[in-house]
C-alpha cells in the first residue's frame, strides 16, 4: 500500500470522529495545575488535621491517665503527710505502670476530711481513697501510693514533696 | 449537527445559490485552513476551496451528510490531495502534508496490493475502528495529525501539551496502526 492511499484513506474517517476532534478541549494547563495543587494542599490539610487530632487525642490520654481518667477533679491539692512531710500528686508523670523496684512499704493511707493532714499517713482529698504507702529512702523526694478510688483501681501515684 | 448547518443544507437541497454564500461566510476560513495545510499555497488552496464548494453543491441533492462541516471539510481534503498529487515533487517534501505523508511510510510499505479497491474499502472500517480503540487525546492528536496536517507546534498548542510529547505520541500511534493493519489482515 502506497503512503498516499492511507493518507487519502484518512479522509474516510467517521464524521462522529472528526466531531469528536473539532470539540475536543484539553483541560487547561492552569487549571489541571491548579486542581494538582488544591489536591497537594487538601492532602496537606488532611495529614495536619490528622495529626492534631493524634495529638489531642495522645495528650487527653495522657491527661486522663494523670487525672485517672475524672476531669475537673482537684487532685492536685490532694495531701498526705509522710515522715513529717507533705507530699502532693505530682503535677507530671504521676501515673506509674507499676512501683519503682525500689519502692518499700510504709504504711496504709487514712483519708481525712481535715483541710490539711496532721498526722502520719493522713491524707486529705476532695475524693474518697483508700490505698498503700510506699517510700523510696534514696530518693526521700517521691512517695509512691497505689490507690483505690472511684475512678481509680489500685493505680500508682507518684506524689511529690512540698516545696518549703 | 447545528441549526445553521441544517438550514444552510435546506438552502443546497432547495438549489437556493445562498448556500454557497452560506457555506463561505461560515466554513471559509476552515476550508482554507484544510486545503492550504495540505497545499502550503494559499492561491492553489482557494481554488481548491472554490472546487469543493462547486463539488458540495452537485453532490447535495443526491447526499444528505450527516455533519454537513465534515462533509465539506472530507470534499475540501480530497480535493486538496488531488491537487498535491499534481505538483512538484521537490517542494512536497518541504511542506507539513508532505512531512506528514513521509511519517505515514511507518504505517505501509509503499507498494501497490493486487487489489486495490477492495483494499481501500477494507482500510476505511480499520481505520475507523482503529480510531475507537485510541482515548480522546491521541485520537484528536491523530486527526490534527493525519486529517488536518497540522505542524507538531500547533497540535501541542491546542492540546496543552508540549512538541516532544506530541511527536512521541504520534511515533507510538503509527506503530500501532501498522500492528492494528497487519492483525485485521490488510496488507501494508
Amino acid at each position: 500500500m502506497k503512503k498516499e492511499d492511507l493518507a487519502k484513506a484518512f479522509s474516510e474517517i467517521d464524521d462522529k470522529y472528526l466531531m469528536d476532534a473539532d470539540q475536543y478541549k484539553p483541560t487547561p494547563k492552569r487549571i489541571a495545575g491548579g486542581i494538582k495543587m488544591l489536591s497537594v494542599l487538601g492532602f496537606i490539610v488532611c495529614i495536619i488535621l490528622i495529626c492534631t487530632f493524634l495529638n489531642k487525642h495522645r495528650e487527653t490520654n495522657e491527661n486522663d491517665i494523670a487525672s485517672g481518667g475524672i476531669k475537673n477533679l482537684d487532685i492536685y491539692n490532694t495531701t498526705i503527710l509522710v515522715e513529717d512531710k507533705y507530699y502532693h500528686w505530682a503535677k507530671s508523670e504521676a501515673y506509674l505502670f507499676k512501683l519503682p523496684k525500689e519502692a518499700e512499704f510504709y504504711g496504709r493511707i487514712v483519708h481525712t476530711n481535715a483541710n490539711y493532714p496532721s498526722k502520719d499517713c493522713e491524707m486529705t482529698s476532695s475524693f474518697d481513697v483508700e490505698g498503700i504507702i510506699y517510700v523510696d529512702k534514696n530518693n526521700p523526694q517521691y512517695i509512691y501510693l497505689v490507690l483505690t478510688t472511684e475512678w481509680l483501681n489500685e493505680g500508682v501515684i507518684r506524689f511529690e514533696v512540698e516545696d518549703n | 449537527m447545528d441549526s445553521d448547518d441544517v438550514r444552510i443544507l435546506k438552502l443546497y437541497l432547495e438549489r437556493n445559490e445562498a448556500a454557497i454564500e452560506e457555506t463561505y461566510s461560515k466554513y471559509g476560513k476552515y476550508c482554507f485552513s484544510i486545503a492550504n495545510n495540505i497545499l502550503n499555497d494559499s492561491e492553489a488552496a482557494n481554488e481548491c476551496v472554490n472546487d469543493a464548494i462547486f463539488k458540495t453543491w452537485s453532490s447535495i441533492p443526491k447526499n444528505y451528510p450527516k455533519e454537513f462541516k465534515a462533509y465539506l471539510g472530507r470534499i475540501v481534503r480530497n480535493a486538496a490531495i488531488d491537487m498535491y498529487k499534481k505538483q512538484n515533487a521537490q517542494k512536497r517534501k518541504e511542506d507539513i502534508f508532505g512531512i506528514a505523508l513521509e511519517e505515514l511510510k511507518d504505517c505501509v510499505t509503499d507498494e501497490t496490493g493486487p487489489d486495490k479497491e477492495y483494499e481501500m474499502h477494507e482500510l476505511h472500517k480499520m481505520i475507523n475502528n482503529f480510531l475507537e480503540t485510541l482515548s480522546q487525546e491521541k485520537r484528536f492528536i491523530f486527526i490534527q495529525r493525519y486529517w488536518y496536517s497540522e505542524s507538531i507546534k500547533n497540535i501541542a498548542d491546542r492540546c496543552g501539551k508540549n512538541e516532544n510529547y506530541v511527536s512521541v505520541t504520534l511515533n507510538r500511534l503509527r506503530k500501532k496502526l501498522r500492528r492494528y493493519l497487519l492483525e485485521e489482515g490488510i496488507e501494508v
